[in-house]
């Protein structure tokens, strides 16, 4: 009964049991996704229905939820196969739904922690692999806030809204999100739980704080509560903007040419270019590490389109360790100023720094 | 640690339980020598325990330069991070406090427990003073992330869970060297040799706590830390179990494990003690980095 008001809101179908051979008839009829198995029952316990599922050849993913702790029960337990978590009793309700949510992804019944790599363009996004990839979900309780923000966004992004915990939840276990803009202020919902919950759904979107202007820090929020970023409401077209070029724009973010990098041209403000030397990064580590793979000697990384600053300064220095760690020599295309930029510290002041691609590959 | 030598499995019990029997009876009867604790430690814990005036532990721990160096070091360190160097010993003890001081007292006391001119044991014993390290930060970190009460005493009682075994360690060898004439002239079998004192040691140690007068809690929590307890769930024992089973699973331990048991220890441990897998990481990022410098230390 606790377990079901637990997870009442999730949006489950939930059978219960009240003992083993009970349970067994219910996985044989249902064929769960999960099973949460206590040891002490009668008729017939934890263990011996364990026994008796594997021995079956069912090979359903169990959580122990019990108020046993000794390992001379649980041990065996252990050992049949099958047990990804164990919760001992009394539980908290947030405890067991975000066990439930991590049970279910590992098993492959919620979405997998892999972000796709090429978006498609189109209303309701598409289908790979039997799950939709959506490029945006707003969770407000008020209807005109995502209606608003539907018509500040290109076209090309597909959008999702809903205005309560139990849809966002619905919502992200069906579905997988590049981005989620999460109201902090939606009535009788704790948004920082929902924060949690929906972060293990969806290991790899982009949480944005949606914020009155009134909001005294909102980089504190941002910093503590591990959003990505933030915006206002009312929205600023600015903000909006920010916005679709940090998480949307991404797929040109980085040509890529056999061992030749070019980033593209950051069109946002300086201050909210976090978020594109972040992408930047792990594009270029992924790419050195390809053209190592590829048996190249040197990385030439073309920085035409960039302006010198102390985070394209920092940039420089992880790429340089990726390219030591792999294996390749670095190589840099840029004017005078980038070039100054790199003398200034030790571990980039040796990188070789040239005009062109050209005079780069034949050096 | 004896060297190994081919013995049948009927003798090994036979010994083993004789050797066991022989040591419970001496546990049991009173008649194992425990040791004191140093006589500077004792008299600094006197002072602070009646109160008195801490010129005068002042003056007994300037008596005693390895504790001496010991208490400015600690006073000197990142986690009081003086503004100027301290250069005496009773700005040090202001420093750090009684409670400081007592744990520092305790843990010099307890490190020369592990330390054995005997070469056949002292590597062991080294280690064992490693994994306890490991073990006692570890257990403290713990009863920080899930707001104990009480700090110091899964610290003291992660340091003093195996204390027993150094003590037990040195009897045993007594032990066998005059049983093993009687018996067949060749050492016991070094896995063996761990099991017995792994199935002995514990009364010994927590004998050894009450003879240092540690308080009832650590005392318990050395007693009880054999299994969770699942009802006062943030309690020193709880964090013990735990970090022990973590030092194992990161190979902070010189004898054998059984790793299927150790990774039920762990998974029964975070939800007892309600940590995620970032804060084990972290847990166990702080028990090796303990383990390093202990090691490192010597």
């Amino acid at each position: 009964m606790l377990v079901k008001k637990a997870l009442a809101d999730m949006a489950f179908d939930i059978d219960e049991a009240e003992d083993g051979e009970k349970g067994l008839a219910a996985v044989e009829q249902t064929q769960p996704d999960l099973i949460l198995l206590d040891v002490t029952m009668p008729v017939l316990d934890g263990p011996g229905m364990l026994e008796r599922l594997r021995s079956r050849g069912v090979p359903t993913p169990v959580i122990l939820l019990t108020a046993e702790s000794g390992t001379s029960v649980i041990g065996p337990m252990l050992k049949q196969g099958g047990i990804c978590e164990y919760i001992v009793k009394p539980f908290k309700p947030e405890q067991l739904r975000a066990k439930v949510i991590e049970a279910l992804q590992k098993s492959g019944a919620a979405p997998a922690p892999a972000a796709p790599k090429q978006q498609a363009a189109g209303e309701g996004g598409f289908q790979q692999v039997g799950k939709t990839f959506v490029d945006v979900l707003v969770v407000d309780d008020m209807d005109n806030v995502s209606k608003k923000l539907k018509t500040m966004l290109p076209e090309r992004l597909t959008f999702n809204s809903c205005a309560d915990r139990g849809s966002a939840l619905s919502m992200c276990r069906e579905r997988v999100y590049r981005a989620v803009v999460l109201d902090m202020d939606i009535p009788d919902v704790d948004s920082m739980e929902l924060l949690r919950e929906l972060r293990i759904l969806q290991p790899t979107a982009a949480f944005i704080a949606l914020v009155m202007k009134a909001e005294k820090n909102p980089h504190q929020l941002v910093s503590s509560g591990g959003f990505a970023g933030f915006m206002f409401k009312p929205f600023d077209p600015r903000q909006v903007e920010e916005f679709v070029a940090a998480y949307f724009e991404s797929q040109d973010l980085l040509e890529v040419d056999g061992n030749v990098l070019k980033p593209a041209p950051y069109k946002g403000a300086e201050s909210a270019s976090d978020g594109y030397y972040r992408r930047l990064q792990t594009m270029a580590n992924e790419a050195a590490q390809s053209a190592a793979a590829a048996c190249h000697d040197r990385l030439i990384l073309d920085l035409s389109n960039l302006s010198p600053s102390p985070k394209l300064q920092k940039f420089l220095v992880r790429v340089t360790a990726q390219c030591t760690e792999v294996g390749l020599e670095l190589r840099v295309v840029a004017g005078p100023e980038v070039a100054k930029l790199l003398k200034q510290l030790v571990e980039t002041a040796e990188i070789p720094v040239v005009e062109t691609v050209e005079a780069a590959r034949a050096a | 640690m004896p060297a190994h030598a081919k013995q049948g499995g009927g003798n090994w019990a036979a010994l083993r339980a004789k050797l066991s029997a022989m040591l419970l009876d001496k546990i049991n009867g009173g008649k194992l020598v425990l040791p004191a604790l140093p006589v500077t430690a004792t008299r600094v814990l006197e002072c602070l325990e009646a109160n008195a005036h801490q010129e005068r532990a002042a003056g007994l721990l300037e008596n005693d330069p390895v504790l001496a160096l010991e208490v400015l070091r600690l006073a000197n360190s990142a986690s009081f991070a003086p503004r100027s160097r301290i250069e005496s010993i009773s700005h040090a003890i202001t420093m750090l406090g009684a409670a400081r001081l007592r744990t520092l007292l305790m843990t010099a006391s307890a490190r020369q427990v592990f330390v054995s001119r005997n070469r056949v044991i002292r590597d062991m014993t080294a280690a064992l003073w490693t994994h306890s390290v490991a073990v006692a930060v570890a257990a403290r970190q713990v009863a920080v992330r899930c707001a104990f009460q009480d700090k110091e005493a899964p610290y003291m009682a992660g340091l003093m869970h195996d204390i027993g075994k150094p003590i037990v360690a040195i009897h045993l060898l007594d032990l066998e060297r005059s049983v093993q004439r009687s018996v067949q002239d060749q050492w016991i079998d070094p896995a063996e040799w761990m099991s017995i004192i792994q199935d002995v040691h514990r009364p010994v140690g927590i004998a050894v706590a009450k003879h240092w007068n540690l308080s009832p809690e650590v005392c318990k929590a050395i007693e009880d830390c054999v299994e969770f307890d699942p009802v006062e769930r943030n309690c020193a024992s709880n964090a013990v179990r735990f970090a022990n089973a973590l030092a194992k699973r990161e190979g902070v331990y010189p004898g054998n494990i059984d790793s299927e048991q150790v990774d039920t220890v762990i998974m029964i441990g975070r939800s007892m003690l309600g940590l995620d897998d970032d804060a084990v990481n972290a847990l166990a990022a702080t028990l090796r980095s303990a383990a390093s410098s202990e090691g490192g230390s010597g």
